[in-house]
């Protein structure tokens, strides 16, 4: 065996090669996911998405009047209050 | 114009060929040994569930099978390229020690449904004392103190739903423990919008564990055909990106 055979294919860390994402989450899990969680940069995003509490106190609601309701992906949710 | 944030990754980190918000491109900002994936946009933006799966269709595609950034919560805007580069200067130990724990990991989250009959024999909270439905409309004496009882009445019954739900799901959670690089227990307060799930667990499992993982959680929902118990994921690690 050779000191060539022994040298490292490359000296850049990789990471484990595996399934990179392909699913595709419930809505009411995405928004809590991505709403709620992740990493952040800057102090003031609790501000700057104020609309998120609205989206959570009143989601179908809210939701109907800022999308188009005729955009594929803009059905309401289920309602938080009965008959609503 | 400013810059919307989408992840955070160490070098090596690529632009996917995807749209960002408002159709723009995607570009890196990099500083301190960070790239920022991101792109140009006018102002901050308000949320919504288009928004919202733009900004996780950003993450997935930078989310390789090479590497995994740090997902960021949306909503994220910088007025400038110096904003932002002066964000990851000050937070760089930091994110540095995040991107190393979900390195070559994902997340997968295991709910239990409220529909699962075992969950049952306490009536759904809502339909035992729905606010306004619960308590007739009744004026006078004592109006306001039955109002009171039939929401602290709501309030046990939820509390005591969760309380069994999270008990069902724990002989799965010490099966996937050992799979998983961590674990978070979903607080229900932030998942109004999802009634429907009475407890749910996040993982950061490598991806070598995914199978296995898996394996375990279908075995369970065999072993346990009464429960509605659901999983999604892989997904990028927003749960544990903080």
């Amino acid at each position: 065996m050779t000191m060539d055979a022994l040298a490292p294919h490359s000296v850049e860390p990789q990471e484990p090669v595996g399934p990179a994402p392909q699913e595709d989450m419930p809505l009411a899990v995405l928004l809590s996911r991505v709403l709620d969680r992740g990493v952040v940069l800057t102090g003031d995003v609790v501000i700057g998405v104020a609309g998120v509490d609205l989206l959570y106190l009143g989601l179908d609601l809210v939701l109907a009047s800022v999308e188009s309701l005729g955009e594929r992906g803009a059905r309401p949710l289920p309602s938080r209050r009965p008959g609503g | 114009m400013g810059f919307y944030l989408y992840c955070v990754g160490p070098p090596g980190l690529s632009p996917p060929d995807v749209p960002g918000l408002e159709d723009a491109p995607l570009l890196l900002v990099t500083a301190d040994a960070l790239e920022a994936c991101v792109s140009a946009l006018g102002d901050r933006p308000a949320p919504t569930v288009e928004r919202v799966r733009r900004h996780h269709r950003v993450v997935r595609a930078a989310t390789s099978e090479r590497l995994t950034p740090l997902p960021a919560r949306f909503g994220q805007w910088f007025p400038s390229r110096e904003a932002l580069a002066a964000r990851l200067l000050e937070g760089g130990d930091g994110y540095r020690r995040a991107l190393e724990n979900v390195r070559g990991a994902l997340e997968f989250g295991v709910r239990l449904r409220a529909s699962s009959p075992s969950l049952a024999d306490t009536p759904s909270p809502r339909a035992a004392a729905p606010i306004g439905s619960a308590v007739p409309p009744v004026t006078g004496e004592g109006a306001g103190r039955a109002y009171m009882m039939a929401l602290a009445r709501r309030r046990d019954a939820e509390r005591e739903r969760r309380e069994r739900a999270v008990r069902t799901l724990e002989p799965l959670r010490s099966r996937l423990r050992p799979l998983a690089r961590a674990e978070r227990l979903e607080e229900p307060s932030r998942r109004a919008v999802d009634e429907e799930t009475v407890a749910a667990v996040a993982h950061l499992v490598p991806r070598a564990q995914i199978s296995r993982y898996r394996e375990e959680v279908l075995r369970f929902a065999a072993a346990r055909p009464e429960l509605r118990v659901e999983l999604d994921g892989p997904s990028p690690p927003y749960s544990f990106a903080g």
